[in-house]
């Protein structure tokens, strides 16, 4: 057995190059920032520049083939593109749920489509919003509650959904409707529609993290059947297809920066007259939420090694996610636990530490339990794996169309 | 990055699996368990001859000089099938105490008996202020000439009376680390085990010395010195114990599962209720927990890295948790069947509860990690 993920010369040298261009490229004001949300306007700003730029290089959408604005990267070199923005807290920078999004294109999508939309979403000159995505879950056909209809050759939208984005005001809402008239929503289609069109209307985001969850009311809208991604009635294939997008690697040496944050803030603070960490009980939790970050580390590298390796994924990516949401509920208490109220301050406030992102933790940890479904989606998704669920095994759950294939960013 | 088992591996764990398989059925677990002893000469004397006793003992020394993930391999299949015998008390945890502190003649004389396991050892440390740190040895060795005089009490020794020799570990000064290895013959005049009675894995004895003497020459190590010998031996003995209890929670969780698709309850098999699905995954979770944090660890120690320590103390405190709670769900879901002795689960249950605290539980080995990892004092 070898755990270690070993880096090639090339992959050293490529390495030392992103390391010198995010160097010279990062503002100080993103660097480390960890977060996307909750962000004034002028940062908001200068991340879409910094998208751009990374777009600029062929490095927004690595994977991409270079007439769409990728640069074909080889998975070693992603590998290590999203290690080096992740030691500096930016992994976020390239999403998976774009990759998602762009893969159903390439399957669906005909030519015109991959012509307006891959290339501006591979330069980071376009934001779309989409239904909220999450990996080792199904969706339910009844999840699709806006509603299309064939007028001409024009489809019209009525309803509402919830959506999620990288920021705030996108230039395309990804849709899932049903079109059956019927009305039995067994009959779904997927549209990617320009956020500008008359009759969408947007709900200020009400949600415990920013632009997460935004509700879109769709009425009466108007949509030309070419925003129509793939035929219709593939719509729930096409959620299923992007749901199930394996996320090929997961950062085999990248340590929990929250983990190693909380650490060091234990280090550095003193109570009842001591260092948080020279205490035996802190250091239990210390150790406890350290130990459930290396654990999902663990199994992340089985997982990427059963992908690799071609073995057949059932159970375990659900079980990592469900081990992730109660991580991150436990990190949050344990968090509360060695710093107090100052758990709960913002970014905002003087006595805040780390920027506030532990109260982001706060937030976030709540809001991931509940991404899509809360974590029994997970473990009904396990039980039906491991043959004990009311569903056949692999039913519903099977990722072996080659849409999935390959590396997701 | 390959974690798949080498050819010689996948042949051991085959080997294994057929050889328990055949010998071991839980109707002779419980056999075994239930007899004075709770140790079956006659399998220790097959898994003597298999060589397993001396897969971590060099070839010099008599033995096979396999690393530890191989010996791991072994250890999974025995955990999966409820075998208690002495083989990492001896062969791993003794053995590599005489390694790691040994004279060359101490190791040429005791390694090879060990490694074909005609002599058994176990390591009496543990005393009734239990701990597995350093300031937990109280019990005295005084000199007087060219001996040293023993004292005191050591309780949970395992296999202390199956156990030809004892490594009494005692304290020889009054630095915190200031304690030492003495062999100490089991017959020998003051030394006397009682087994310990209650709901126990692998027995345990209490070992009782009284005015024991033994010549300076029977130290493993230097005198005052033997700490480092200990917790090196104490690391390889834990990678190895780790992977048995990823055996037992495995089969804690395959029982659970196998039951609830064979138990009907208002119609149907009780699997498909949601609320028995939770038990299930919570035994299948820990069962992987700990066999993966283990193998981990196990390669950390095999390649030599820095962190292996951590790493096979995070190991420990995953499996230490993960075991009994692989067994608690999965009572969870056997209900009333579950406790029956002959059924099988409670052979499981029992050891998880001994192995949580054995060489160091859940509390001791994240305070291990913390010191480890410079965070702490």
């Amino acid at each position: 057995m070898d755990f270690e993920y070993k880096y090639s010369d090339e992959q050293n040298k490529f390495r030392s190059d992103v390391r010198d261009w995010l160097e010279s490229n990062i503002p100080s004001e993103i660097d480390g920032l960890e977060e996307y949300s909750s962000m004034d306007e002028g940062l908001s700003d200068q991340i879409q520049i910094i998208k751009k730029k990374l777009g600029d290089m062929g490095w927004l959408a690595p994977s991409e083939r270079p007439e769409y604005g990728g640069s074909d990267m080889h998975p070693d070199k992603i590998l290590v593109l999203v290690e080096e923005l992740g030691e500096r807290g930016l992994h976020w920078l390239l999403q998976g749920s774009t990759a998602s999004l762009r893969n159903a294109i390439h399957f669906y999508g005909d030519q015109s489509q991959k012509d307006t939309f891959l290339k501006s979403m591979a330069m980071g000159e376009i934001t779309i919003w989409h239904p909220n995505l999450e990996y080792g879950v199904s969706i339910e056909r009844s999840d699709s509650v806006v509603r299309a209809y064939l007028d001409g050759d024009d489809y019209v939208l009525t309803g509402s959904d919830t959506f999620t984005g990288s920021r705030a005001n996108p230039d395309y809402i990804w849709v899932l409707a049903t079109t059956d008239p019927d009305g039995s929503k067994d009959q779904t289609a997927c549209f990617l529609v320009p956020s500008n069109y008359d009759g969408i209307e947007f709900e200020a985001s009400d949600s415990l993290v920013e632009n997460e969850g935004n509700i879109v009311h769709f009425e009466d809208v108007w949509v030309p059947s070419s925003c129509l991604i793939g035929d219709e009635g593939d719509g729930w294939e096409i959620m299923q297809s992007t749901l199930f997008s394996y996320p090929s690697f997961s950062y085999p040496n990248a340590k929990d920066r929250d983990v190693s944050d909380l650490i060091k803030y234990a280090s550095e603070t003193n109570r009842y007259g001591d260092a948080l960490i020279k205490q035996t009980f802190f250091q239990q939790l210390l150790m406890e939420v350290y130990t459930n970050s290396e654990l999902i580390r663990i199994l992340k590298t089985r997982n990427n090694w059963m992908a690799e390796t071609g073995k057949e994924i059932t159970y375990e990516t659900a079980q990592v996610a469900l081990l992730e949401k109660k991580a991150a509920l436990r990190l949050s208490q344990v968090v509360r636990d060695i710093m107090g109220m100052y758990a709960l301050l913002d970014g905002n406030d003087k006595n805040s530490s780390f920027k506030g992102k532990f109260h982001m933790q706060q937030r976030r940890s709540v809001l991931v339990q509940n991404s899509t479904a809360g974590p029994e989606v997970q473990s009904e998704v396990i039980a039906t794996q491991l043959g004990l669920g009311s569903r056949a095994k692999n039913e519903d759950y099977h990722n072996t169309d080659d849409k999935n294939a390959g590396i997701n960013l | 990055m390959d974690l798949s088992f080498t050819e010689t591996q996948t042949m051991m764990r085959d080997t294994a699996t057929r050889f328990f398989e055949t010998e071991l059925p839980k109707a002779r677990v419980r056999e075994i368990d239930d007899s004075d002893t709770g140790f079956s000469s006659e399998i220790w004397q097959k898994i003597s001859d298999l060589g397993w006793t001396g897969m971590v003992i060099p070839e010099q020394y008599g033995g096979a000089g396999n690393n530890f993930t191989d010996l791991g391999c072994v250890t999974e299949i025995m955990g999966y099938h409820a075998c208690s015998i002495p083989l990492w008390d001896s062969c791993v945890l003794s053995a590599h105490i005489i390694l790691e502190g040994g004279s060359e003649e101490q190791k040429q004389s005791y390694l090879p008996g060990i490694a074909r396991g005609q002599q058994i050892f176990t390591l009496a440390f543990t005393e009734p202020e239990y701990g597995w740190s350093a300031k937990s040895v109280k019990l005295e060795a005084t000199k007087s000439g060219d001996n040293y005089v023993l004292n005191g009490t050591k309780l949970f020794v395992p296999w202390a009376h199956v156990a030809d020799q004892i490594l009494v570990v005692a304290r020889t000064s009054q630095a915190e680390e200031g304690i030492s290895v003495f062999v100490v013959d089991k017959g020998a005049k003051g030394v006397t085990t009682r087994l310990q009675s209650g709901w126990l894995g692998d027995k345990v004895c209490e070992v009782t010395l009284d005015n024991v003497e033994v010549p300076a020459s029977s130290a493993i190590g230097a005198i005052d010195g033997a700490w480092g010998s200990i917790e090196a031996a104490r690391d390889k003995t834990v990678s190895v114990l780790n992977t048995y209890m990823a055996g037992g929670a495995q089969k804690a969780y395959e029982m659970c599962r196998d039951y609830s698709t064979e138990r009907i309850a208002f119609g149907v098999p009780i699997g498909t209720f949601q609320r028995v699905q939770d038990h299930i995954i919570v035994a299948l979770t820990e069962a992987e927990a700990s066999k993966w944090t283990a193998y981990e660890a196990l390669w950390r120690l095999d390649s030599g890295r820095d962190d292996a320590s951590t790493g096979i103390s995070m190991a420990k405190a995953v499996a230490s948790e993960g075991f009994p709670k692989a067994c608690d769900a999965s009572h969870n879901v056997h209900a009333g069947i579950g406790v029956d002795l002959d059924f099988g689960l409670t052979h499981y249950t029992v050891r998880s509860r001994t192995f949580q605290h054995y060489l160091g539980d859940a509390i001791y080995h994240r305070a291990r990690m913390a010191k480890l990892m410079s965070v702490s004092n």
